[in-house]
């Protein structure tokens, strides 16, 4: 009903006369080729999301239409998977239908969506947009001194596609509120959210603390635990559920220096509502990306600390350490140091080194080793060629140690704005990934992943991007979020569309 | 299916023809106080840049731009930030950016809001919205010679 109203709206209110602000964008994926060692291996497929909104002053209506099409017999489907009504007037803001928020510091609750990303899940073969967002109405004030935040609805579980129905995949009502108080720069608030879901309900409360002293320190804080009767509210024993999130932030000049510190326990609230900040790295290099570790909210503690150095040549260093302890049965650490050099050599090059150690327990590679470079050379005018180059070496002892190695090379050419040309190859001596799953041996030989990748901006609006050969999988963490990209072997085509 | 999505496109394509609006937001800048598009536009130009920590072509494009930045803010020229970092790098992005000696105000955008407002969809994104509030240019990405074309669109909207 309230879907129907709104594309009525959409339609009809530009042909009425109340004119407003119509933009939108669509993204078009084909693919023809499968996952690896699956059949057929000429799948053919494709996805289109389209997003839609329309704006007259302060009343806002957006829609998200989404279908995919697959050989693949129970995964196709057509979906207006997102509406939402907003209404902004001064200081506040209405919306009804699906929205995205966050209380806090997400340690209770976050709703996110990954512009651009599209998820396919292993055994449903479907593929959808990658966003975890409330179907329910929110409420926000944002006062100079006060503000109010409250929400109701239900969440998205969404590793479940879209071919099963909204039960099945909204299965968490979320009924939240935050306020707070804003003097002088200092923050003090207070959340109460409860979480019901047909196998558990839970309250919780969280308390924040933030400011900062302008131009140089800035500090967040932030303690949540459940409401229980009979568990102390301000416990953090084995028995109770908790959240503490710190950081501080200094800057002096061209010297920054952020430190986080977490410790979480049972903080797996409901189907995964609760995303809180991770205080890892996110690398933006394939292999450290790939090999990233992902806290594990039954129990979870570290610190994170990162500085960054610009000197006068723009030439800029980050170097970051991080250490996570997983207290289970027994304790798992986990700890990296890295460290970046971005600097230019001569007036036409763009060089960047980096270097990185970890330990992972959890995943028992005790000794982990990465380095590489992106070197960016300019031969003409608009002419550029990068050399992208990554190396990683990993010590793993399951039942005996193996000695494994990761490998990528990018070689790519560039005019500006519009065209890139890449040649991507990528290598592996892992045996989880070179065994061939359908033959009783385990093959060790070394696994490739060769690939083309190609855009073109055909105007400002549109662009069309190519990727022909075999692409690695693995786990990725785009916009802070972590999950699970399935490896391809084939054809894909993409078109991006903005109006 | 693929008639009706078709079909929707063109004429939402269509109907895209009306009137712009400057954008509609209220976010947190990194000293969090309120910021709206008021507080932060420009008397000719107004240039938004999308980035985020974890960007490589961003910290590439950042200092090109701040330098931008003060060569044109005499024009009536305004630049801003946004911050599109969820609660995962927040602590990150005030070190980060002031280490870079960026001078131009940044804003945070940790639910995307204004990221979909504006249909952006990767970063880097530029978005340039002229003093009647109508978005005139749009620029994803940043490849070595974006600068100069960036640089050269701004000083043709200023010629305009």
């Amino acid at each position: 009903m309230i879907r129907r109203s709104l594309i009525s709206l959409l339609v009809a209110a530009p042909l009425t006369g109340v004119y407003g602000q119509l933009t939108g964008n669509n993204l078009f994926e084909y693919q023809m080729g499968n996952l690896p060692y699956s059949d057929p291996r000429d799948l053919s497929a494709h996805y289109d999301q389209l997003n839609l909104a329309y704006r007259y002053k302060g009343l806002r209506a957006t829609l998200r239409y989404e279908h995919f099409l697959s050989q693949n017999e129970g995964s196709s489907y057509a979906n207006l998977s997102q509406f939402q009504v907003q209404y902004r007037k001064d200081k506040l803001e209405l919306k009804v239908g699906n929205f995205n928020e966050t209380l806090g510091n997400g340690l209770l609750v976050r709703g996110y969506d990954i512009a651009g990303s599209v998820f396919e899940e292993e055994s449903y073969r479907s593929r959808y947009g990658f966003y975890r967002d409330m179907l329910g109405f929110s409420a926000k004030y944002s006062g100079d001194i006060w503000y109010f935040q409250a929400m109701r609805g239900k969440s998205l579980v969404n590793t479940l596609p879209p071919t099963l129905s909204m039960d099945e995949r909204r299965i968490d009502l979320v009924e939240g509120m935050e306020t707070g108080v804003s003097l002088f720069y200092q923050t003090v608030g207070l959340i109460l959210m409860r979480n019901s879901n047909p196998f558990e309900k839970d309250n919780f409360y969280s308390l924040l603390f933030s400011g900062s002293i302008p131009g140089f320190v800035s500090y967040n804080f932030e303690y949540a635990h459940n409401l229980k009767n009979g568990v102390p509210t301000f416990a953090m024993s084995e028995s109770s559920r908790y959240g503490m999130y710190g950081s501080l932030s200094y800057s002096l000049g061209s010297f920054g220096l952020s430190f986080e510190y977490k410790n979480y326990h049972d903080l797996l609230i409901g189907t995964g509502i609760s995303d809180p900040p991770t205080t890892v790295r996110e690398h933006k290099y394939k292999v450290l990306n790939r090999s990233t570790h992902v806290p594990q909210l039954t129990d979870e503690s570290g610190i994170q600390l990162e500085g960054y150095y610009t000197f006068s040549n723009s030439e800029h260093l980050v170097v970051n350490y991080t250490y996570s302890l997983n207290e289970f049965f027994e304790d798992y650490r986990f700890s990296e140091v890295f460290v970046e050099y971005s600097f230019y050599p001569g007036n036409k090059s763009n060089l960047t080194f980096f270097a990185d150690y970890a330990s992972d327990e959890f995943k028992s590679e005790d000794t982990r080793y990465a380095a590489g470079s992106v070197w960016e050379y300019t031969i003409i005018g608009s002419w550029s060629t990068q050399l992208h180059l990554e190396y990683q070496y990993i010590e793993r002892e399951f039942a005996e140690k193996e000695l494994l190695h990761n490998g990528v090379v990018i070689v790519g050419f560039t005019k500006s704005p519009g065209l890139t040309v890449s040649m991507v190859w990528e290598m592996s001596t892992d045996p989880f990934l070179t065994d061939h799953p359908d033959t009783p041996d385990i093959e060790s030989d070394t696994r490739h992943w060769p690939g083309i990748e190609a855009s073109y901006r055909i105007n400002p609006t549109n662009t069309i991007s190519l990727f022909a050969g075999k692409r690695r999988g693995g786990p990725a963490c785009t916009s802070g979020i972590c999950y699970e990209v399935l490896d391809f072997e084939g054809v894909e085509i993409r078109l991006k569309t903005k109006f | 299916m693929i008639i009706r999505t078709g079909a929707m496109i063109l004429l939402f394509s269509y109907m895209a023809v009306l009137s712009g609006q400057e954008p509609v937001f209220r976010l947190r800048d990194l000293d969090d106080q309120w910021k709206e598009y008021a507080d932060l536009k420009g008397d000719q130009l107004t240039v938004i840049d999308f980035w985020a920590t974890w960007c490589q072509p961003c910290v590439r494009s950042i200092p090109l731009l701040n330098q931008m930045s003060v060569e044109l803010k005499s024009k009536g020229v305004n630049f801003f930030g946004v911050s599109i970092d969820g609660p995962r790098n927040q602590a990150k992005v005030k070190p980060f950016i002031q280490s870079m000696g960026v001078t131009y105000p940044i804003i945070r955008d940790i639910d995307s809001e204004l990221m979909k407002e504006l249909s952006v969809s990767a970063v880097p994104t530029l978005v340039v919205y002229d003093a009647e509030g109508e978005q005139v240019y749009f620029h994803e990405g940043f490849r070595p010679g974006d600068e100069e074309l960036i640089r050269n669109h701004i000083e043709e909207l200023l010629d305009e």
